[in-house]
């Protein structure tokens, strides 16, 4: 008997088979954010959570490379820090026990993306110009990003051994930091406007309603 | 190293035809792109190099030949400690020294192994019990190493079992001590007396290294 869920495939073929499973997300999820209300922002959150735990998962045959760091960073842009931290936490936890692996390193993947996000958010007037991304700003943080965030989850080490293994491990992580930190870069340069240009029009006004509400009354 | 050195010479060059031949909205996302592409496609070869970098770096102390035969010094030794199991049939006490040829040279009651356990704490102060194989040279993998040195050991005393899994091979048992199902032992892995940072298949050693297999409890 031919059996259809027994086919072994090349890292390679798993990672085609990825991405289509990925564009296909994308594509369904675009054509259906047309219909969203304008100022639904949770449903945009919950939308790039999407976002960021499937293409966590599907980009793991890649190392290191993943959309979580810059989404978040957006996320900070647009909606702010605590939004941004809720985002990195729940893509964190459930990215981790659907594939990746949970364990005490989540909680400081959780402060790391959350970082990432708090640091997105600060930074959200210098990050865009003119009501527009700057791209090679994004592109730089979150090429910065990409390290910091490997390191503040490195941190979980010191749970199990004392600060002198600290140097040496980081030393030994720096190769995978870069892979992070190049592949931030790539998904800013291909996701920041394409992304931003969606939450820039679920982004929360609260002038616009109350301006609104006004007028109907 | 030579292929590398050509990978990523042709992304500079490409970096800079891209740099002068596109506009700066495409510029970041070709480039960024094709950095990725030579990044991934050159991923085992650049992870083995950096191995072999950063474990030059963490590098012996000088005391990881303390207590091992003199004759010995300068040359790779892989020693299996079972104190804590202390099950084994045949090297049930002292530290049994075996020389490249098979040979028992000594037996060492007080050899400690000067290896650190891994929760970081020392264990110097207990003597070792097991075996050390040394007077080993040229090797390069610490699997390799593993394998051949059991292989010097009449009647199978410390026959290797082991599962390859996503992250090379695992060892679960060795010399008929096997780790539990429920994790409440496993063979821990060290290099220098340092708890190994990668997997035994990942482990790149220099001329002097010493390894050391320890079922931990």
């Amino acid at each position: 008997m031919f059996d259809a869920h027994n086919i072994a495939l090349s890292a390679t073929e798993t990672l085609l088979f990825n991405v289509a499973i990925l564009g296909i997300i994308v594509f369904a999820l675009l054509k259906a954010e047309r219909k969203l209300d304008e100022s639904s922002s949770w449903i945009m959150l919950g939308i790039l959570a999407i976002f960021a735990i499937g293409g966590r998962i599907l980009f793991d045959p890649l190392p290191n490379i993943q959309p979580v760091t810059v989404i978040v960073l957006l996320t900070g842009i647009y909606f702010g820090a605590p939004r941004a931290f809720a985002l990195a936490g729940i893509v964190a936890l459930l990215s981790n026990l659907l594939v990746v692996g949970h364990g005490p390193w989540t909680l400081f993947q959780v402060i790391g993306w959350g970082g990432v996000g708090i640091t997105g958010a600060l930074l959200s007037d210098w990050l865009q110009t003119d009501q527009k991304l700057n791209v090679n700003r994004i592109a730089l943080v979150a090429f910065i990003s990409g390290f910091a965030f490997n390191w503040i989850v490195s941190l979980s080490i010191l749970i199990q051994t004392d600060i002198s293994v600290m140097l040496p491990y980081i030393f030994n992580g720096l190769l995978y930091d870069f892979y992070h930190a190049t592949g931030n870069l790539a998904f800013a340069a291909w996701m920041a406007v394409p992304l931003g240009d969606l939450m820039h029009r679920h982004r929360i006004t609260p002038n616009e309603n109350a301006v609104s509400r006004v007028v109907t009354n | 190293m030579q292929d590398l050195t050509l990978v990523f010479g042709m992304v500079v060059i490409i970096s800079i035809v891209i740099m002068k031949t596109t506009d700066e909205d495409n510029r970041l996302k070709f480039i960024s792109g094709a950095w990725i592409l030579a990044l991934v496609l050159t991923a085992p070869m650049l992870s083995e190099l950096w191995a072999s970098q950063a474990i030059s770096y963490v590098d012996d102390d000088g005391n990881s030949h303390d207590g091992l035969p003199q004759k010995w010094d300068g040359t790779q030794v892989i020693c299996f400690d079972f104190s804590s199991d202390s099950n084994h049939p045949v090297f049930m006490s002292g530290t049994t020294m075996i020389s490249a040829s098979g040979e028992s040279i000594s037996v060492n009651d007080a050899f400690n192994g000067s290896v650190a356990s891994w929760d970081g704490s020392f264990v110097g102060d207990e003597a070792m019990t097991g075996v050390c194989i040394g007077g080993l040279s040229e090797y390069t993998n610490g699997f390799d190493l593993t394998l051949d040195a059991v292989a010097l050991l009449p009647n199978q005393d410390l026959e290797i079992v082991y599962d390859i899994g996503d992250y090379g091979p695992f060892v679960t048992s060795i010399g008929g001590v096997a780790q539990a199902d429920d994790w409440s032992s496993w063979w821990g892995l060290y290099i220098n007396g340092a708890e190994a940072s990668v997997g035994i298949g990942d482990l790149q050693i220099d001329a002097d290294d010493v390894i050391t297999w320890r079922i931990e409890s």
